[in-house]
């Protein structure tokens, strides 16, 4: 291997934030797609994946309302309402995430609409940008 | 829906290995108490050590190779190269050694190495052990003996070091989360949200219980002696009180991890050996090991039930035959979760048992009796090796006043660290 070889991965995936892009990368034999992008496949094992845009379409699998001991006050300052849970975009795995805008006061209510439409949000962090997600409604 | 782990099926081990002594320093607040202030790693692994070695009947000369355990050598102790700081104090100058750190889980993985070494049968007498100084802590450039707090703040940094750091898609969430989501879910399958408070209450009476009985526990008063002290009728309603509020959106204050210092170790060796050395070894049966970093929801739940396939499908043993569960639950809720994923407890009954006390030291399917994380104390990656000090125990029957009321023959340790390892042990005694 040379130095040429090694391609940036996390900095493709952040420099592609900055153009509101979300990128994955696809498996070459099983077509599962790792997001966050890592390089070989965590289903099958293959040892070859690409560069993949996600479509963004997702649902929420869990949903929880923020605890009082362990969220993190200074995200609510700056974002306001959201919750926390998991998220299961339609061509990756399941991951933990929050769900911004969203009221604790709604967890009841949304726990009965599971699994229920989200959409990615990118948000502004200090000196890079984060992938969450909000209602789809 | 779920990520489903598969495994490549775990193999026999290549000759049997038996634990054949052990040893354990109390879980202590060391620089609270002016009895233990000044303590340091040094002193606490090597008092485990020595008393593991003579439980042994051995000597330091004995042991061919000695394993390092800490859940945060850098945080903590602020050394780069653990197994050298402490090896002298022991008398295992110039022998082979390694370190390994797997936060909560590093006492549990102790025991798996410790196996595979001799196993490999490069080693026949292998020491491991831990020593983790969560609550006192050491300074970059003071001697040892000279300590400050590990308060919230430093905590609290290393609980977010264990999170990935190539990409931070679970910002905010992971902490939050992972205490309570199989939980969430768990209470929801099962339409207990109504109940969940007053399992969680009778599960922390009880686990106190043992706890204040146990001589090696952080706590040695039960909550009814806590309730007489703040002047309220019993211990449900001290656990119901402003004493014990909510952190989570179900656990209370009394069903979370209490930090502390302590260390604990052990000598393998092959269990033949082991036999004609002494007549209470206890054979380590397989381990069962998954991992899922802490992006992945519910990973607990994952990796437990894939580290008990793996060893179910190793022994053709279930939960169902063991006669002691542990559970490392420095969330409480672990107990019943756990428990119910190995099948020890029945499937959607775990809450019931607990509810029952039926899993207390002295119920009928007893989990978690040394009292655990939350009465007993964690001393993060020294924890596993306390439950494992716990199983050999309570096989030999030493336990005296949390004895539980059958014979140990099998038990079962369920390790588990905060992001990461998932292991299931089956241990049997020899006896
Ligand atoms: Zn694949």
């Amino acid at each position: 291997m040379e130095k040429k070889d090694i391609k940036h991965i996390v900095k493709t995936f952040y420099n592609a934030l900055e153009e509101g892009k979300i990128l994955g990368r696809k498996c070459t034999k099983c077509g599962h797609v790792e997001f966050p992008p890592y390089l070989a496949c965590n289903i099958c094992g293959n040892l070859d994946t690409e560069w993949h845009e996600m479509s963004g379409k997702a649902v929420a699998m869990q949903i929880m309302a923020p605890s009082f001991g362990f969220s993190d006050k200074s995200f609510r300052d700056r974002v306001g309402d959201y919750c926390v849970g998991s998220v299961k975009p339609e061509e990756s795995g399941e991951l933990v995430t929050c769900f911004i805008g969203v009221s604790p006061g709604r967890v009841d209510e949304l726990r009965g609409k599971i699994p229920f439409p989200v959409r990615p949000i990118i948000i502004q962090e200090d000196g890079y940008k984060m992938v969450f997600w909000e209602l789809d409604e | 829906m779920g990520y489903q782990v598969k495994l490549n099926p775990l193999k026999p081990l290549s000759r049997s290995v038996s634990i054949i002594g052990i040893g354990a320093t109390p879980f202590m607040l060391t620089m609270d108490d002016p009895e233990t202030d000044g303590l340091c790693e040094g002193e606490l692994f090597g008092y485990a050590a020595v008393e593991a070695m003579k439980d042994a009947g051995i000597t330091a000369k004995d042991v061919d190779f000695y394993i390092h355990a800490q859940a945060g050598p850098t945080w903590q102790s602020q050394v780069g190269t653990p197994n050298m700081h402490v090896a002298n104090w022991f008398g295992m100058k110039g022998k082979g050694s390694c370190h390994h750190s797997e936060a909560c889980c590093t006492g549990y993985v102790a025991l798996e190495q410790a196996v595979s070494y001799v196993a490999s049968g490069a080693y026949d007498i292998v020491l491991s052990g831990a020593c983790d100084m969560s609550y006192s802590v050491a300074y970059p450039d003071r001697p040892a003996f000279m300590r400050r707090s590990g308060d919230d703040r430093m905590f609290r940094d290393t609980l977010n070091s264990i999170f990935p750091k190539d990409y931070t898609l679970e910002s905010y969430a992971a902490l939050d989360v992972h205490s309570e989501i199989w939980l969430d879910e768990y209470i929801h399958e099962n339409g207990i949200a109504d109940k969940i408070d007053d399992v969680l209450c009778v599960l922390a009476r009880d686990s106190r219980r043992a706890a204040a009985l146990n001589p090696l526990s952080l706590c040695n008063d039960t909550y009814d002696e806590l309730a007489v002290k703040y002047k309220m009728k019993d211990a449900d309603t001290f656990l119901r009180s402003k004493f014990n509020p909510f952190l989570g959106r179900y656990l209370r204050a009394s069903h979370f991890e209490q930090r502390c210092d302590g260390a604990g170790a052990f000598i393998v060796c092959p269990t033949d050996m082991a036999r004609r050395c002494t007549d209470h070894s206890v054979e380590i049966l397989g381990i069962g090991h998954s991992c899922l970093e802490i992006s992945t929801p519910r990973l607990e739940k994952y990796a437990t039930e894939t580290a008990y396939r793996q060893i179910r499908d190793l022994t053709g043993l279930t939960g169902a035959d063991m006669d002691l569960f542990m559970a490392n639950d420095f969330h409480m809720s672990s107990q019943f979760l756990a428990a119910e994923a190995c099948e020890y407890l029945p499937e959607n009954e775990g809450w019931k048992y607990a509810f029952e006390s039926r899993t207390a030291f002295d119920g009928d399917r007893p989990v978690q009796t040394n009292g655990g994380r939350c009465q007993y104390g964690h001393a993060h990656g020294t924890s596993g090796i306390h439950d494992y000090y716990e199983v050999v125990k309570q096989m030999r029957g030493e336990m005296g006043p949390t004895q539980v009321k059958r014979p140990v023959n099998y038990a079962m340790v369920r390790g588990y660290g905060g992001g990461q390892n998932l292991t299931c042990a089956i241990l049997k005694s020899n006896a």
